[in-house]
């Protein structure tokens, strides 16, 4: 092991008066101290000068840079001078020195980890300022989907200085106030250690702060914004990294076979603990810290994702041709299409959090819908991604007899409803995961339908296993449909349904429309009952889309002549329609 | 003896009135072959339809597992074994 050479790292910003001491004490604690002075006043370069000649390193900025950038600024000076450690200390003595020891102790054992302090407060701090700490804790819970860092504003730290370095010469981390915080962030996202250590602060009553609240105000909520769709893109990688760290520690015997570290069970873990923190969030929080980063989020999708914006353009103008005219408003009603999209995902982690009312439902399909579950009807429910489904889950709640399976092709969708469940404390509908139905699934879904009850399918997705589609019309042009959920409907002899959620307004109406019933059908009218079934339920979407064109959440081109025309048509995007997740995400 | 061969025979009538194989009679399958892909030439959609069947004559459920029913769906005596193994519960 290289040898460990720790050094002190002050970055100064006209603290005169505190200077000096702070040295001192770092000087008994046998710590070489480098010195930034970031653009000090004549009094402060003066006794800066003073340090220096006593034997200091001095780095020095010739006007004011900031806070992250006289860190830098220091961080490389250190692995020029041949440190491997540099013990980060505010130069305004908040800090009580007695905690350094352990700093120093703790990186002889460690020498690959990044340490922080967090504090342990006296009486003297500001209460305001204590609360508005608490924001950026959970910021950095959400970006980094784990409560791994405790906290990120305490300016004491010890950096491995050569590893931070090369962190640092791909991401800058910000020349002020954000540095503190985005490169523990990004620490953690590079899968470095980190290990939080306590610290006692006080806040001297001469004390001189920085921060300077519109500015830096402004820098920080980009900053979050910015990481926050820096972890949406590693939610998996993180999220698959503590789910590895869990399955060590408890020592599963199991071994995970193969797909555990397929793409699609890594994302549904991904979006299980972040959506898992979304509800926790918007119990405690309410709605707007949703809304504040959705719309920047969006923005940041819209005008990247060129596939999904490319189909979403020809999707409206299929719509209204007058749209290829005026391509101003194009590009408006295709952003609004994407800011869609992220208020149903608000709606979504509200209706998970049982915060939709009841009475916010309206439309024909409740009565509809009701008298089905009262009649025992059973059947196949076809829905589509269009709208918002799981707003109908408040519905659902009012009718314990009512039994209602949900499909998806996704694995872990159970334990995710459970996770949910749990999070929520409410019921959720039951689960089926198929990747291949078997005889024994369609055995189990023909005994529910029997007994009355129904089973809800997506119909407007060509999952990735399946490859048997069929092309119907759907708003004028043929579109290749999946015939496995029609398949299944005429298997297990019974009705189909089409049911669906719109957001108007306030509201979310709510539509019940019984389609082709193949009780008594006939093997041999097998093929033609699935043909019409199929035109009836994309006739039927086609007239609610129309009704709310900005809820189609089908981000991909989904007719033949749209991926044709595509420049690349095998780009990952486009491959999402055979796929079971295709939102911009 | 003659029990078993009358399953056998059911079985055989079951499946061709299930799947509407208007061509072949009892006597066209042969109990060792495969019932799928190379021997009757049956497909995945047959399969869950011989699944339902099963349970809707015999009472017989499946388990979930894909495996495991492609064993019991392997040829005609393989099915057959699977429906007297049921009975004598």
């Amino acid at each position: 092991m290289p040898e460990i050479r720790p050094c002190a790292l002050v970055p100064v910003y006209d603290h005169p008066t505190t200077v000096t001491g702070v040295c001192q004490r770092l000087e008994r604690l046998g710590l070489p101290v480098i010195l930034v002075d970031d653009g000090s006043g004549d009094a402060c370069a003066r006794v800066l000068d003073a340090l220096h000649r006593q034997g200091h390193a001095l780095v020095r900025h010739a006007i004011n840079r900031g806070k992250g950038a006289a860190l830098r600024s220091g961080l490389r000076e250190a692995q020029r001078l041949g440190y491997t450690h540099a013990l980060q200390v505010d130069a305004d003595a908040q800090h009580d020195m007695q905690d350094l020891p352990s700093f120093l102790a703790a990186l002889e054992a460690q020498p690959d980890t990044l340490f922080v302090g967090y504090p342990r407060y006296d009486d003297s701090v500001p209460r305001a300022r204590l609360y508005g700490r608490y924001a950026t804790h959970v910021w950095v819970w959400i970006n980094t989907l784990s409560l791994a860092i405790r906290d990120t504003m305490c300016g004491i730290r010890v950096y491995p200085v050569a590893a931070v370095n090369r962190l640092l010469a791909r991401h800058d981390c910000g020349d002020r106030m954000t540095f503190d915080t985005e490169i523990l962030v990004r620490w953690h996202w590079a899968g470095h250690d980190l290990v939080n250590l306590p610290i006692k602060v006080h806040y001297p009553e001469d004390g001189v702060s920085h921060f300077a609240l519109w500015r830096d105000n402004r820098q920080i909520s980009l900053m979050h914004a910015k990481l926050f769709i820096g972890m949406l893109w590693r939610a998996p990688l993180l999220l698959r990294r503590r789910w590895r760290a869990r399955r060590e520690t408890t020592k599963a015997t199991q071994r995970t076979n193969a797909r555990s570290t397929h793409w699609s069970s890594m994302r549904e873990r991904g979006t299980l603990g972040g959506m898992l923190l979304l509800v926790r969030l918007r119990r405690w929080l309410g709605r707007w810290p949703f809304r504040v980063v959705l719309w920047p989020v969006m923005l940041w999708y819209f005008l990247t994702h060129s596939t999904a914006r490319q189909a979403s353009t020809a999707y409206l103008k299929r719509l209204d041709p007058a749209l290829t005219h005026r391509p101003a408003r194009l590009f408006g009603q295709s952003f609004r299409h994407f800011l869609s999209f992220g208020d149903t995902l608000m709606d979504k982690v509200d209706a998970w959090s049982g915060q939709i009312a009841r009475e916010r439902l309206t439309g024909p399909g409740i009565d509809a819908f009701e008298s089905a579950i009262a009649q025992q009807a059973g059947g196949l429910i076809l829905v589509a991604h269009h709208g918002n489904l799981d707003v109908v889950n408040a519905l659902t709640q009012r009718h314990p007899q009512l039994d209602l399976t949900v499909m998806l092709h996704t694995r872990n969708a159970g334990k995710f409803n459970e996770l949910l469940e749990s999070a929520s404390g409410i019921g959720r509908p039951n689960v089926i995961e198929v990747s291949e139905i078997t005889p024994g699934t369609a055995q189990r879904l023909a005994r529910r339908i029997e007994a009355g009850g129904f089973i809800v399918i997506a119909a407007d997705r060509v999952p990735l296993s399946s490859s048997r589609t069929r092309a119907v019309d759907f708003l004028g042009e043929p579109a290749d449909f999946p015939e496995g959920p029609f398949h299944l409907a005429a298997l297990l002899r019974c009705r189909t349904y089409y049911l669906s959620c719109i957001r108007d307004e306030r509201r979310f109406v709510i539509d019940f429309i019984p389609l082709e019933s193949a009780k008594a059908l006939s093997r041999r009218d097998r093929h033609a009952w699935i043909g019409r079934c199929m035109q009836r339920y994309a006739d039927t979407l086609a007239a609610q889309v129309r009704r709310a064109p900005l809820q189609w959440f089908n981000f991909f081109p989904f007719w033949g002549q749209d991926r044709e025309s595509d420049v690349n048509p095998r780009s990952p995007d486009t491959d999402a329609r055979y796929e079971n997740r295709h939102d911009p995400r | 003896m003659s029990e078993t061969l009358d399953l056998s025979l059911e079985l055989k009538r079951m499946i061709i009135k299930t799947l509407e194989l208007e061509d072949i009679t009892p006597e066209d399958i042969d109990p060792e072959a495969p019932l799928f892909e190379e021997g009757l030439g049956l497909d995945s959609i047959d399969a869950l339809e011989i699944g339902l069947m099963l349970q809707k004559h015999y009472g017989i459920k499946l388990d979930s597992e894909a495996e495991e029913t492609r064993q019991h769906f392997a040829s005609l005596n393989a099915l057959k074994a699977l429906v007297e193994a049921h009975r004598d519960h």
